[in-house]
């Protein structure tokens, strides 16, 4: 996946697509065409589409649900709420912190929202603060659309 | 009368051969046939717009198509074909993009499509950002982004049938019988590639957010202690 979609010259003609999509074109042309929408996301689209339209299914192209999902990760909430409390009562410092790391590594050996870090970690990665602050703005609650 | 029972019962190379010879008949027909799948079309597309379009405007999008298609004389590229559903499909969503497009926005004056003057504007947006502009969920567009991004290792060895199927499924959410009726490939080798893909995907993000949070932890306790 290149990641963008762009129409080229070399995209398949709509008349090209609709015999693929229906199984009638011959073997060779069907190899270059198949060669072709593997590598082009336009095409792709094009065929899940005209896919979705004909037989009334919906289309999600936005990709990655499949995958995984994102859940509340209560093992970081609890991290945080032992770490936080520490310093509220200074007599259980050590055992809040024990809370902490056990919490902690839980946290870290579960696998529900590696999502949301992978996520925030590429967005430094690529765009430094500002790239990070957009990514957190949109898992504000208040800015989802 | 019988013109007219014989045109519903044509197939549809006939149909189309019809249409292209200015048959009114057929073209009523043609019009019956596919208004449904056009619709569809139309509005899926301008839903990936972030656009909802008025009925009026559905109609006017529709009925421009059809004048379009006997205008250009389009029908004969397909005039041997035994079932035209997809090109019909196609055609009406990038018509549609078009009327978006002048009805929206007349600075775009050139003949791009809508989708490349999306990408135009950042060359760096993902796929997902490109088709939905205004997507419900922020985190599905930058989900797609970290897909994508482990995703050219998980795909590296299959072949284009096998990638087809996988980008239909992870990018597109559609079902094993329906890729399996487009690719051509069984629902079980679908789910063979499927299985092979996530994994390979799955182990690459957990790998990365296994240290991630190791280092988010230790960030916590050197803070703690400090």
């Amino acid at each position: 996946m290149s990641g963008t979609l762009i129409k080229t010259h070399n995209c398949i003609s709509p008349a090209d697509l609709n015999a693929y999509m229906t199984g009638s074109l011959p073997a060779v042309k069907r190899k270059e065409t198949e060669s072709h929408i593997s590598s082009c996301p336009y095409c792709t689209y094009m065929v899940a589409e005209a896919y979705a339209a004909v037989r009334g299914t919906r289309t999600s192209p936005r990709g990655g649900s499949n995958i995984m999902k994102t859940k509340i990760d209560i093992w970081l909430i609890l991290t945080a709420i032992m770490f936080i409390l520490s310093f509220f009562f200074p007599k259980y410092f050590i055992q809040f912190l024990v809370g902490t790391v056990l919490f902690g590594m839980k946290w870290i050996t579960d696998n529900k929202n590696t999502k949301m870090l992978i996520m925030i970690y590429e967005a430094w990665k690529h765009g430094g603060e500002k790239e990070l602050g957009r990514v957190m703005d949109k898992f504000d609650p208040k800015n989802r659309l | 009368m019988e013109n007219d029972q014989n045109l519903k019962n044509a197939g549809t190379s006939e149909l189309v051969r019809a249409c292209l010879m200015r048959d009114g008949l057929a073209w009523a027909e043609f019009i019956s046939r596919y208004s449904v799948i056009i619709e569809r079309a139309i509005i899926k597309r301008l839903k990936a717009h972030g656009y909802s379009p008025a009925v009026p405007e559905k109609e006017e999008i529709k009925q421009a198509l059809f004048v379009k298609i006997w205008e250009t004389g389009s029908l004969e590229s397909v005039k041997d074909a035994e079932n035209i559903n997809f090109w019909v499909a196609i055609v009406a969503a990038n018509f549609a993009t078009d009327f978006f497009r002048q009805r929206k926005n007349d600075v775009l004056t050139n003949s791009a499509s809508l989708f490349e003057e999306i990408v135009t504007e950042n060359r760096s947006r993902v796929f997902g950002e490109c088709v939905r502009a205004s997507s419900p969920d922020p985190r599905q567009i930058t989900n797609a982004k970290i897909i994508e991004e482990n995703y050219n290792n998980a795909v590296m060895e299959m072949d284009h049938n096998e990638k087809i199927a996988l980008d239909l499924f992870f990018f597109h959410e559609m079902k094993y019988t329906e890729i399996s009726s487009v690719t051509g490939l069984s629902a079980a080798a679908i789910a063979s590639v499927i299985f092979r893909a996530r994994k390979k995907i799955k182990n690459s993000l957990q790998s990365k957010g296994f240290f991630l949070r190791l280092y988010i932890l230790g960030g916590i306790l050197c803070l703690a202690l400090s």
